[in-house]
This record gives structure tokens, sequence and C-alpha cells, in this order.
């Protein structure tokens, strides 16, 4: 038996123990308090204002949610309607659909049960929140086949839905069907085995077979590959690429074609098919791309199939025949440094991305190739890159290119209910040639309501200028575009657009350095898609079918405008910042030209020969000289012995706080004044504490804040947490749902709508900020589309920078019009998952400018208004640009991405006058993002937990001798307060506004651990003593 | 006298010096190289053994109450350096398990190998708690 004295020894050092890891668990909790909070859906911290007179204590940002329930049947509703704007019908042969609205249907596939509701990582849909497909078809009045479904029921019986990879709460997708080379559908023999009476129901639903065919998408990972090594073992597909259908999926769709009349397929896929053999199909009647619809997103699908609303959506990505045969594709996934294991692991020097097909990605390949073949321009000789062959057999070499063997459905393509007549009424070039104006009207000439789509295309000249400095032309490219409302059968609408002449501009990175516009003819088109609009400008050019033409165009619907004199290297020379534009991507250490540090490794796609331009795989380069110094991310010495004794830290004198600069201008004269009382240490602490977290700077009276991810809504929090002007809801505690809910970015780009974009921005990015409390939502996802493989598109709008632009544009403004902090992602290049992180970009500075620069532009410069929106209502929006930006985890050439002067300080924050928020990507404070340079380039925090040990200078002490850094820690605390100022961060905010502790039940656990376990250990040693002493009294007594 | 001896005092030097290596070496090396390294385990952690060298070579000549003193302060100088050692990794932690896609392989490594270090450490605890349970006095 022990002795007392031992007991109590032991039980001391227990309760010791103890003590300690309650100690570490709180400190733990503490840290990713934010985290913590989201994942148990806790308030740890309250925002408490006191009353006031104050005119100043107004809520600036109004919620239109007063309750959760309110909120979520918004949200829902919301949801609702976007989505039936953003299903693209593809084929409807013989008026196949709508269907009635209570038609008896089988539906087939295993999508047809498990579709592909969102992505799977970044932007995840809310499982909580889902309704599934057999429900929402069935509540909008279809009546489905009971035995095909039981079969797939039988087959996920045992199967539960996951957890998302980023984000939290519950994922809608099995992971047993989640791949990324394997489509996962069942065979008829296993569908059979699952229920043996699987066909019996076919002639009681035969009003329609669909079947649903779908590709998953996602954040991070490897993604889709092509050819066999994108495929699955025993995975067999049409194409040989994953993104075309496989013989599994191919056997739901001749069990369709064989049991029924009408047959339509679901293209439940963010990625472009490859569905060439679809659409030849006779024996199919409809392809309707749903994309990935979103948490009530079948309902919108129901509406569109039934015929309730008449589909609207357009592609805005080009369907190839073969996508892997792009000349993108041919510099694409892992293609690594042979030296990259001589880096530091910490600085993730992995593999480079050489983009060689220049700007020739998506449409403006396939347009300017067949524009090449019709206007003679060589192009009819050129053989690279052909898949199939003039009867449409797949060619076993390249053979004779053309358009119809190579393209299914252009960009822009997408068929309506009704049919739309469309006039080109009017065009103006302004005098100073910075704009046009462009009038249209739409007349419904069918039998029943429906939205059309106004696009609006141009094509500039292709010159021996551009031969001789290497610009390229495409042949056709997107100016701009507006949605009509809901026209009803012989109504019209007129649309003038005022469209910026400055996107018609080539960037001549050789000989002007700068935008150039060149003499020549000039044409503004029309089209039902990128394609037709080409026919029409080459209608204009007295081109026909006699010289290539898939099909004649309509001259009618083409203006041509002449630029006359030389080269014009003036007009579009100077930023709409007043900024002269000049090179900053084409040589030194922000190059993006992959020549600039290795000459001669490639040559870039021109359409002056497509042949010998055509692009090819670069392997096996090694990172040396200045090159490999660079891609070490260590590139400046810090300062010692800089006299910085005039910089003011840490002034105590002035009492103003960032609720005082409330909306202020960002060259409103106190900036200096508040950013004056900051520390340096405080702005360290601001910056490296930045995952979903905006840290508090005591000195100038910024609180404490959440952020979240994403582009389609809070990735991490639910309407439990919600409130309403500082008030939590009363309601919160019974609607445990999301405000991720609605269609993927992407289905919504592909509505082509900007007022419903801008609505996205105001609900989903915008309520998400207030209900939440959220000032920062990390979106939208911007990065444009290079090709059909990269799996993480769904997150992002297009291939078009124009599409993309003014989407992400209304996006932001809609949000910034609810006060949410925007933070675009991702600035910029992410084309692709695959080693993402710290993966070397590479291309001309005419391509980066032309396409993935332009596009973030659109939304920086507050560009691409809605025709719409001109009246007084508007007035305010669109009069300021983008005010966040998220960096991107590759590099932008040799450079991390948030250290590229280039690109972050000459055209962001000089040509594009950005002032706002700069946070990287997941890097936290490590080598990983070149913390030090970045500062320098105005990176205002690095999202993460904190500064790795490795960066032994992110201190007071060690920057306090660099003048430059310190300077720079200023200029971005003006940024950072700039933007929160002009935020939902000071909504409903005064002097008297202050954080406030709560006793959250973790809290509290932690805290009476503590407590307890201390008192139990100095009890014990109380004890201890006691038995020690009467041990001893007893010992001598003896 | 009687001997403050006993099979775990004997025992927990074994893993007290493995998770002393494994602090020293995970923050030294690998991916933490170069980075700075609280000495608190260090101190905490050579204090406890001297404490329980004293307890081992001297223990018998010690009076009881000195010997109990030294155990605790060993223990404690060892839940110390677990304390500071577990909280020096969990920025490694939240790295590869909450963005688990999103971090170089020799973080993973020195997760791990901390993971060990930490558990020696534990080890060598409990073995002092069994101690302060069955030592005789």
């Amino acid at each position: 038996m022990l002795k007392k004295t031992n007991l109590w020894r032991g039980f001391a050092l227990v309760c010791a123990l103890l003590t300690a890891v309650s100690m570490m668990a709180g400190s733990i909790l503490e840290t990713y308090r934010t985290s913590v909070d989201a994942f148990f859906g806790t308030r740890s911290t309250i925002t408490v204002t006191e009353a006031s007179d104050n005119e100043e204590d107004a809520w600036n940002y109004q919620s239109k949610f007063q309750t959760a329930q309110q909120a979520s049947e918004g949200f829902r509703d919301f949801a609702i309607r976007a989505s039936q704007e953003t299903f693209a019908l593809l084929k409807n042969d013989n008026d196949a659909l709508p269907l009635s609205s209570d038609a008896k249907i089988t539906m087939l596939g295993i999508r047809s049960y498990a579709p592909v509701y969102g992505n799977n990582g970044g932007s995840v849909p809310d499982g909580k929140s889902t309704v599934q497909i057999f429900d929402a078809f069935t509540e909008r009045g279809f009546r489905l086949n009971p035995e095909t479904l039981a079969a797939y029921e039988a087959f996920f019986a045992d199967k539960s839905w996951t957890t998302p990879q980023f984000g939290g709460g519950i994922l809608p997708s099995y992971a047993e069907v989640t791949s990324y080379s394997d489509p996962c559908e069942l065979t008829m023999d296993e569908l059979t085995a699952l229920n043996p009476n699987f066909t019996s129901a076919y002639s009681e639903y035969s009003d329609a077979a669909i079947v649903v065919v779908g590709r998953v998408g996602g954040e991070g990972g490897n993604g889709y590959y092509p050819g066999e090594a994108g495929l699955a073992e025993g995975v067999s597909t049409v194409t040989g690429n994953i993104l075309s259908l496989s013989d599994e999926e191919m056997t739901m769709v001749e069990e369709a074609k064989a049991n029924f009349d009408k047959v339509i397929v679901l293209v439940n896929a963010a990625n472009p098919m490859e569905i060439a053999n679809l659409q030849d199909d006779p024996e199919i009647d409809a392809i309707l791309w749903i994309g990935f619809p979103g948490a009530y997103g079948f309902y919108g699908v129901a509406d569109v199939l039934n015929g309730t609303v008449s589909p609207s959506a357009h592609l805005g990505d080009t369907f190839a025949k073969n996508s892997a045969l792009a000349p993108a594709m041919q510099n694409y996934g892992d293609i690594p440094w042979t030296n990259a294991s001589d880096f530091s692991q910490s600085a993730y020097v992995n593999s480079y991305l050489i983009e060689s097909e220049g700007i020739y990605a998506g449409y403006r390949y396939y347009e300017t190739r067949y524009a090449d073949i019709v206007l003679g321009n060589g192009g009819a000789n050129a053989s690279a890159g052909t898949y199939a062959n003039p009867d449409g057999t797949v060619a076993e070499t390249d053979g004779v290119w053309a358009y119809d063997n190579e393209v299914v459905y252009p960009f822009g393509y997408g068929l309506s209910y009704t049919s739309f007549e469309q006039t080109l009424d009017q065009v103006v070039v302004a005098g100073n040639k910075e704009t046009a104006t462009v009038t249209v009207t739409t007349t419904n000439t069918g039998n029943v309501a429906g939205k059309a789509v106004v696009q609006l295309y141009a094509s500039t000249p292709y010159t021996d200028y551009d031969r001789q400095y290497h610009i390229e032309k495409s042949a056709v490219q997107l100016m701009d575009y507006e949605k009509t409302r809901t026209l009803n059968p012989g109504e019209s609408q007129t649309i003038t657009m005022t469209v910026d002449l400055s996107n018609l501009a080539s960037y001549d990175s050789e000989n002007a350095k700068t935008y150039i516009v060149e003499p020549g003819d000039y044409y503004f088109a029309i089209g039902d898609d990128a394609h037709d609009a080409l026919n029409n400008i080459l209608a204009a050019q007295g081109k026909t079918v006699a010289d290539g033409m898939t099909a004649d165009g309509d001259a009618a619907k083409t203006y041509t405008w002449t630029w006359d004199g030389g080269v014009d290297a003036d007009t579009f020379s100077v930023s709409k910042a007043g900024v002269e534009i000049t090179n900053a991507l084409s040589e030194g250490d922000y190059a993006m030209d992959i020549n600039a540090f290795l000459p001669g490794t490639v040559t870039y796609l021109s359409r002056s020969d497509w042949d010998s331009t055509f692009p090819e795989t670069v392997t096996g380069l090694t990172a040396e000289g200045r090159l490999a110094i660079l891609l070490a991310n260590d590139i400046i010495e810090l300062s010692t012995d800089d006299d910085t004794s005039d910089l003011v830290f840490g002034d105590t004198s002035s009492t103003l706080t960032i609720s005082d600069l409330k909306g202020a201008d960002f060259d409103d004269p106190r900036w200096e004044e508040l950013i004056n009382k900051m520390t340096v240490e405080e702005f360290l602490d601001f910056a490296s504490h930045a995952f979903h977290n905006i840290q508090n700077i005591d000195s100038v009276g910024l609180m404490q804040y959440a952020a979240d991810d994403g582009p389609n809504g809070s990735d991490s929090h639910y309407l439990t947490e919600g409130g309403y002007q500082g008030q939590a809801y009363a309601d919160a505690a019974d609607y445990d749902y999301g405000t991720r809910v609605g269609p993927t970015p992407q289905n919504i780009a592909y509505s082509w709508n900007k007022e419903l974009a801008y609505e996205v921005g105001q609900i989903t990015l915008g309520e998400s900020t207030l209900v939440l409390n959220l000032p920062i939502i990390i979106g939208p996802g911007m990065n444009l589309h290079r090709h059909a493989y990269n799996s993480r598109g769904a997150e992002y709008y297009s291939e078009d920078p124009i599409l993309s632009g003014y989407t992400g544009s209304a996006v932001v403004q809609g949000a910034q019009s609810k006060g949410t902090l925007v933070n675009i992602k991702h600035a910029a290049f992410n084309d692709q998952e695959i080693n993402r992180s710290g993966i070397a970009v590479f291309m001309t500075e005419q391509k980066a400018r032309e396409l993935e620069l332009r596009n973030l532009q659109q939304a920086f410069e507050g560009n691409g208004k809605p025709a719409s929106f001109a009246g007084a209502e508007y007035a305010d929006a669109y009069t300021e640009g983008a005010r966040g930006i998220m960096t991107s985890y590759n590099r932008i050439g040799a450079v991390a991405s948030s250290a590229n002067v280039g690109v972050m300080v000459q055209i962001m924050r000089n040509e594009w006058d950005f002032n706002g928020y700069n946070v990287t990507d997941f890097t936290g404070v490590s080598l990983h993002a070149a913390p030090k340079e970045s500062i320098l380039a105005g990176t205002t925090a690095f999202c993460g937990f904190g500064v790795d040990e490795s960066i032994t200078y992110w201190n007071a002490e060690a920057l306090m001798g660099d003048r430059d850094m310190l300077l720079a820690i200023k200029e971005n605390a003006h940024y950072l307060l700039y933007a929160l100022a002009n935020s939902a961060a000071m909504n409903g905010v005064n002097a008297s506004t202050h954080t406030e502790q709560v006793m959250t039940w973790w809290r509290m656990t932690y805290m009476g651990c503590t407590g307890a376990f201390a008192v139990l250990t100095a009890l014990n040693v109380v004890l201890y003593a006691i038995s020690k002493r009467k041990k001893s009294k007893a010992g001598k007594e003896c | 006298m009687t001997s403050p001896l006993t099979v775990t005092t004997r025992v927990s030097p074994s893993p007290c010096l493995a998770g002393h290596v494994v602090y020293g070496v995970t923050s030294a090396t690998g991916y933490l190289a170069g980075s700075a390294t609280n000495p608190l385990p260090i101190v905490c952690t050579i204090a406890a053994l001297l404490c329980l060298a004293a307890r081992m070579f001297a223990g018998e000549k010690l009076p009881g109450v000195v010997n109990d003193l030294l155990l605790v302060l060993a223990a404690l100088g060892l839940i110390a350096s677990f304390a500071v050692f577990t909280l020096a990794r969990v920025p490694l932690a939240a790295d590869v398990y909450f963005i688990p896609v999103n971090y170089p392989a020799a973080e993973e490594t020195a997760l791990h190998t901390s993971i060990v270090g930490v558990a020696a450490y534990l080890v060598a605890i409990m073995a002092l708690i069994v101690d302060a349970f069955t030592v005789r006095d």
C-alpha cells in the first residue's frame, strides 16, 4: 500500500503535468482562436460599441438579413435564381427540351445520383445546405424512375459525404467516386447486380433519359493529365483523354439511346469536355452544360429542363475535340529544374512552366488558325497540332488542320429555347480613339421569353511591324458584352455599350516598349459566339465558304474602322492613373521571358509560321547564375547602418484612431499622423498573423477580426455564428447552414451577366462579410483558364480576359458595396495546380499583359460597368477598383510572386493605382514568400501561422538599420489601414468601440483546468508537507 | 536511511536524454536549421538530469526531503522542457495538417521526428511520476 507522502508527492507531479498541459492547450487555442471559433462555431470575442449620438456611429454597410431565417432563405433563393442563368444549352435537336414539368424521367450515370455540386477543395459547397439532385428534381415535379435510383442508392448506402480538404463542414461528395483519373462510372453488370430490376421501369419512365456525366474539380493536387498518364488503370476513353467519356460512361449513353426516344446529356464538369461524339450523334437530342451548380443548383437545372426559364448561358471556354493538342498543353505539368534539389526545401524550387504558346490560348488559337486559312495567310499549309483528318477520323500524324475537325463548341456558344435577332445599329469611335460607343438591338423572334447575350468582338490587323517585332494578334477578341433583360416574344431591347479600346492595343516589348496601335483596318462585330463573330468579320472582308469558311458570315453585323498614320505608341502608353507604361517583365530580375535568363531557350508560337513555332515541351533546364540567386528567394541584404532617425514609429502624441479615418481617401493627410503611431513590431505582428485573421493594432485602434476564404462564400463559417449589426441572430441555432451555396464562379461567368455578377458580389461575398463579421473575404478567384486541363478552373472564370475581367470586376464592385475587403486571387499566373508552390512561370510580356494582367486590370481599375448601371442609383459604383489582392504560390518568372516588383509595384501599384491590402497565399513569413523582398514590393500581410524560425530578421531591431524596409513598412501600413478603413471592419465602429473576450466553453475548459490543476498541485504539496511533518514528529517520538 | 532509487529512476534519464537530443537535432538541422532555438528545454533538461544524477549517486547520503526535492525538480524540469518543445513545434503541425498539400517534406520530417522527441519526454515524465508514487523515503 502506498504511503501518504508518496501519494501527495505523486499527485503533485500529476497535477503539475496536467497544469502544464492545460496551459499549453490554452496557448494553442488562443493562438489559433479564429480558426478554433470557426471549427467549433463559437464566438470568443465580441465587438462592443457604446451608444452615442455621434453620427459616425452609423452602420454604413447594411445587411439585408436581420435574422438567420432571412439569411438562410436569402442565400438559398439567390443561389437558385443565379443558377438558372448559368447553364449552357449546347444541343437541342427537334426542341427536345424543355420537358413537361411532370415528365417521367429515367436518370442514368453515377453522377445522376452523386453529381459534382462544387469544388472538392477551395470554394467548396456547403453539404449541410445541399439539396440532392433527385430531391430537387422531384420537388420541381419530375417523376424519377425508382428502379435506376434504387441501384445507385444501394451503391452509396454504405458511403458517406466527406470533409473538404480546405474549409470546414461537410462536402457533398463521396471520396469513393472522386478521382482525377477515373470517372468512376458503374457498369451495367454492377448496376443490375445492385438492383436486378434496374431496367424494368424504362418504359414507364420514358419521357426522357437523362444521362449525367461529370468530372470533379478543386484546389491542390495533381489534377488532370492528358493521355494515358491521366487515366487510371483500366480506364479507356473516347479520345484517350480523361476529359472525354469513358467506356462505362458511353455504355450509359448507349443504354439511353437503345431504350429511349429522347436522350439528354447533362455535362456536370467545369473542365471543358471533349464531347464531339455527343455533338455528332443524332440519337442524342440535347446536351446541357451545367458546370457545378452548387448546393441548391439542381432546382435551377430542373427549372431549365422544364422550361420555367430559358437557358441563357454561353460557354466561357472553347470545347475542343481534343484539348490536349492545344499549344498551351505542350508545356504543362511537372517539368523540373535539373538542379532543384540544390536549393533549400523551404525556398520551394521545383519546376518551371514556359508558356511558349504566347497569346494563343483558348479561342485565340483556334480562331486565328482558322482565319489564317480563310485569309490565305499560310494557315492552310500548317499541319502542327492536327487532331482529326478531314473525314473525322483521328489523325495519326500532323495533317490538314481544319476548324471543324478541331473545335466542337466555340467560345461564347450557347442556345436558347427561343431565337433572337441582333442588329449592330451604330459604332462611334471617340475622337481620342480611347473608347467607342456601340449600339446593338436584340429582338426575341421566337415563341418563349428569354434573355440574350450581346457579344462584341474585334479584329486587329496583323502587320509587317508585328512580324518584325514579334507581336502576335488574335484574329478575333472579345471586347465587351451585355445581357438583355428577359424579352418576351416579339420584344426588343437596345443596349449601348461604351467600349474600352485600350483592350485593342497590343503590347510591343521589343521596339516601342509600350502598348501600340497600328495602322490598318479594325473590325467590330457582334456574333452568337467567337467563331460566328469572326465569320461576320471575314464576310466583311469578302470571304465566303468558297474561301474555306465553315459558314457564310453576315457583313452587316460588322463595322469597319480604319486607323490611319503610323504606329501609334502614344494613345495607350499612359495608364488611366497617368503613369507611363513601359517594360516591366521583359528584362532584368523580374523578367517573365525565360530567354532573358537563358537566351535562346524557347521560340514563341507565331501566326507567321504555325508549324515551325508550334510549341515543344521545354525540358532539362538548369537554374544557374542570377537565375539561381533569384530562385533562392533571398535576394537582398538588409542594411544595418542607414540613418533612420527621422522616421517616426510609436508616436503617442496623437489621439487619432482608424475609426476617425473611416471612409477616408487614400490621400487624406491624416494617414501620416495615424501611421506614425504604429510601431515596427506592431506591423510585423499584423503581417505575420494573417491566416483568416486580421490582427489587432492597438496603437491605431484597429481591433482583431476573423477573415475567410473564399470566392463562393465563407468556406468555414455558418449562420449559427451570424448576426445583425453587432447582435447575434436570436434564431441562429436553428440555421446551421453556410453561405457557400451558389453555383461555382465559373458558372457565374458563363451567365455573361454583369448585373448578376454584381449581385454575387453583394450577396455571396458581401452578405457573408456582414452576416458573419468577416471584413476580408479571400476572393474572387480571377486566374485565367490557360487550357482545359487545370483542375481548379471552377474557382476562376474563363479563358478570356474580358469575360473574366468584367465578371470579376462586377463581383468586386458588388462586394465592396457591402464593405467586403476583397482579396482577388491569385496574383498572378496560377495557371496550374501541379507544383503550384514554387513553380516558376515564364511567358512573354505581351502575353502577360494582354491576357492574365489585362484580366486583373479590369477589377483593379473598376472597369466593365454594365450599361444598365448608367443611372444615378449606381453613380457610386465602379468609381474605385479592388482594394485587396492575394498573391500566388507560384513564382512570377524567377521571383516569388509577392516579390516581383514588375507586377506588384510597377504594374499594380503604379499603372493601376492599386492602394490596397496585399496578402500572400498560405506561406506565412517564410522563405517561400521571400519576406523582406515582398515587404519592399508592397506586401501588407503574409497568410499563415506566424514567422518561420529561419526568418531571423522579423523584429524591429534587425530592421531599424534599413531605411528602405522602414519606408516600405510605413507605406504598406498606409495601404492596409486605408483598405480596412474603407471596409466593413469599420462598420458600426466609433471611438468607443472595443473588443471584449467572451468566455466560450473551450476557453472556460482550459482556464478551469489550469486553475483547478494548479490548486490541486499546491494542495498536494501542502498535504505532502503536512504528512512529512507528521511522519517526522512520529519518528522523533519513537 | 533507505535507497531512493527505483527502476523508473534508473530508466527515466534515457528517454529524457532522447527527447533532449531530438530537440537539439531538430532545432539545428533539417527544416529548422538556422532558426533560433529556445534554450529553455536544454537548460531545464540538463538541470533535470543533474537532479536525477544526484539522486542516483548521492541519494543514499541525502536527507529524504532533499531526495524528494530532487525528484520533483527533475520532473518539473522535464515538464517545462516538454511544454516548450511541444509549443515550438505546433506551427509545424499547423502547416502540415491544416493545409495538407502545402509544406516541404523537410517540415514533415522535422515534425514527425519532434513528435518522437516529445513522446520521449512524456515517457521520462511518466517514469518520474511513477517514481514519486513508489519510491521509498
